[in-house]
């Protein structure tokens, strides 16, 4: 018996030793996404495309779909063996930089190796997470205002500019209501999502959050109050939907917006890259915007997001290898071409130019506007705090109540602050 | 061996002994057969659940290790939790008055049912349809359309001038919960089968005697059919109050809790701090105390059987 295992133990040995032996030529780096088929399909196609460019790299793929991604990745994270690449979001990342799994590139990006030319600034900052670069945007996102050229020509209004005024905004829904018959807009601004709240507070000199996500990042209750005001009174004149109404279709999807079914002559609430869902579900190509400026504002409010990043894991043990496969998925055009824009509206002009050349009509569009929104962005947004969808569903919560008429505007500006910095400080 | 005596002690402990080999032996092959279900059990039910208990103690996130917090998440559940609070008075709003209809509802169709007609079967199984469909995503989706302010049931009540304009029954505070409870009344099959059993237990002969004696059919159902029925009913009480009283589909997708919370039922409200939010923690605490409360209203219901459950023995 021993000596059985004992030889088997001799056997396993020398197969093992075999295996290092090969693997020291070549490097092995795992990569791991979550997605849709399709998105699985093009990217071990860039995969396939990059082992054929660099024969001594070798990528093992690790994907899902979004559902079990996160719990893998955590699990990954706990165990110590993170993949070498991550694909990330930026409402996830600050926990992994808060607990130092993610590598800091900055110091190849300063050098060089971390490549980014024809990447704008603005967009290679979406990496970076408190002054440190983390990772790099895959593509990027706006938030958008669409609306019914149709009803617009019909009710005789021209087309909003990026640079209407929120004043602007809330006359021209009402007053698309009155001469339709129809809603202006479904909404003023989203309650499931802060986005709107964001772009004002932002507008205002302040952020949602403080420098540190510990506490909200505006001092002066009177913003709060003064966009539930606003929200309320669009709200009254019967322009948008009324709270019941609301709350009734809160859950549905960009496809049952009532613009989609000409109920609406705008729709205020959705991302750049739902354009094509909304065309789809309509009928006919809509326009798309900024959301609005504020009056007099102090800075520039309105942002990019990143769709997505990839970030590179602390453990890696070919930090280089990675980072020449970063630069690899950031400006191969062939890789480019492959991706589309699946992964967000790609940031590196050449390959966006590429892109855009051979592009469907709706993708033109997106392209155009984010061109026109990276124009009117400001600041890129600092990475939500880990406890960052708690602060949400207790602005949702407060949201609720004020347009419910439950509480006033100035009760709940102090609601939300309690209630957001007690979750941020226990975060 | 010095006498017969001790020739027999010695022959009875072997016999003792080899019956304690063939108990075991016996067993073993028992416990073989469901080992299966044993391992199933141990790893996927004792293990959850101690565990659950003991995370129920912990500050616990997705990310990282559980860390010892003692009672703290009690305490916070139980001193400054508002919305726990308020998602226990919705759940016990909607079982108080949802368990009640839905069984008045099974036995009302399962009288309907007792009697064999053309075409009862098939009609026994339609009304079963609804119990099987209901706590699908597909029926809370109906229920959205039907009781939003386009819906057909302001239709009917416009058709009939109950009311003047269109209502958002789910988007509407007051309302939004009797949307619930109507779906979990219309959902009655599962009682109404066990009543139907139940319904036919009962000895045609004293039907036969009371109507001899000269008793309405009103009299006959008071004084025959219910009961001898109350331990139908006190199993079907029992098990429809389990089941609503963690009901999460039906709130999820039809209201998510809404308007102001009016509808953010124990389950759903779980759910969202535990899962949603990632504070594991604290969910298996909230998981835990709903347990006790299932246990000590289980134990009531019990308590009270024996005054009114009227058992032939």
């Amino acid at each position: 018996m021993t000596k059985k295992i004992l030889v088997s133990c001799l056997v396993l040995l020398l197969v093992l030793s075999c295996t290092i032996g090969v693997a020291a030529e070549k490097v092995t780096l795992r990569f791991s996404w979550w997605g849709s088929q399709d998105r699985h399909d093009r990217t071990m196609k860039v995969i396939e495309l990059f082992e054929e460019k660099y024969p001594d790299i070798d990528i093992q793929p690790e994907f899902t779909g979004w559902s079990g991604y996160w719990d893998r990745i955590n699990t990954q994270m706990a165990g110590g063996n993170l993949p070498d690449i991550v694909q990330h979001v930026r409402k996830y990342i600050s926990g992994y930089v808060k607990n130092e799994n993610l590598l800091n590139l900055t110091p190849y990006l300063k050098d060089g190796t971390l490549d980014t030319s024809n990447i704008p600034d603005s967009l290679v900052a979406m990496g970076n997470i408190n002054g440190r670069q983390y990772g790099v945007a895959t593509g990027v996102n706006a938030p958008a205002v669409y609306y019914d050229k149709g009803l617009f020509k019909k009710a005789g209004i021209s087309y909003p500019s990026p640079d209407r005024t929120w004043q602007d905004e809330v006359a021209l829904i009402k007053k698309l209501h009155d001469k339709l018959g129809i809603l202006g807009s479904a909404n003023l601004t989203s309650q499931t999502d802060v986005g709107g709240f964001t772009v004002w507070v932002r507008q205002h000199g302040g952020a949602l959050y403080n420098e540190d996500g510990t506490a909200l990042g505006y001092d002066d209750d009177q913003i709060y109050i003064d966009f539930m005001e606003m929200t309320l009174d669009v709200l009254d004149s019967g322009a948008v939907w009324s709270a019941p109404e609301r709350a009734e279709n809160a859950d549905t999807g960009v496809e049952q917006d009532p613009i989609t079914r000409q109920e609406a002559a705008m729709a205020t609430i959705y991302w750049s890259n739902q354009l094509g869902a909304l065309v789809n579900s309509s009928g006919k190509m809509l326009g798309i915007t900024t959301m609005p400026k504020l009056d007099n504002q102090l800075a520039e409010g309105r942002f990019l997001k990143p769709a997505m990043l990839l970030t590179v894991s602390a453990n890696t043990e070919h930090p280089k290898e990675a980072i020449t496969f970063l630069n690899f998925w950031l400006h191969d055009i062939e890789a480019g071409k492959i991706l589309g824009t699946d992964r967000g509206v790609p940031t590196e002009s050449k390959v966006k130019a590429v892109l855009k050349e051979d592009a469907s009509e709706i993708d033109q569009a997106v392209f155009d506007y984010i061109d026109l929104a990276a124009a009117n962005a400001g600041e890129a947004l600092a990475a939500q705090p880990p406890a960052y969808q708690e602060v949400v569903a207790a602005y949702e919560d407060v949201y609720w109540k004020v347009i419910y008429k439950q509480i006033t505007p100035e009760e709940g500006a102090k609601e939300f602050r309690e209630k957001a910095n007690s979750i941020l400080a226990n975060q | 061996m010095n006498n017969r005596f001790e020739a027999l002690k010695d022959v009875s402990r072997i016999d003792h002994r080899i019956g304690i080999k063939k108990i075991i032996k016996m067993n073993l092959e028992g416990y073989a057969f469901i080992l299966p279900w044993l391992i199933g059990f141990l790893a996927f039910m004792l293990y959850p659940l101690l565990m659950s208990l003991y995370y129920s103690f912990t500050k616990y996130s997705i990310v990282g290790n559980p860390e010892w917090i003692g009672l703290q998440n009690y305490l916070t559940i139980f001193l400054t939790d508002e919305k726990f609070w308020m998602s226990l008075k919705v759940t016990f709003f909607y079982v108080v008055f949802a368990v009640p209809l839905r069984l008045a509802a099974a036995l009302a169709l399962a009288m309907l049912f007792k009697k064999a007609r053309p075409l009862t079967n098939f009609y026994r199984a339609a009304y079963y349809v609804p119990s099987i469909l209901g706590g699908s995503v597909a029926i809370s989706v109906v229920w959205r359309q039907l009781f939003g302010s386009k819906g057909a049931f302001n239709d009917i009540l416009l058709s009939l001038g109950l009311i003047n304009q269109r209502i958002s029954w789910i988007g509407t505070p007051d309302t939004a919960i009797w949307t619930l409870i109507l779906l979990a009344a219309w959902q009655f099959g599962s009682p109404m089968i066990v009543f139907l059993a139940g319904l036919k237990q009962i000895p045609k002969s004293l039907y036969e005697a009371a109507k001899i004696d000269g008793a309405s059919k009103w009299q006959q159902f008071t004084r025959i059919t219910i009961p001898l029925l109350t331990p139908v009913i006190f199993f079907n009480l029992l098990m429809q109050m389990v089941r609503l009283f963690l009901m999460f589909t039906q709130a999820f997708i039809i209201t998510d809790g809404g308007p102001l919370d009016r509808t953010l039922v124990y389950a759903l409200y779980l759910y969202r701090k535990g899962i949603s939010f990632g504070h594991l923690g604290y969910g298996s605490a909230l998981a835990w105390i709903i347990l006790v409360i299932l246990t000590v209203a289980t134990i009531i219901i019990f308590k009270t059987s024996n005054k009114w459950v009227y058992y032939e023995s």
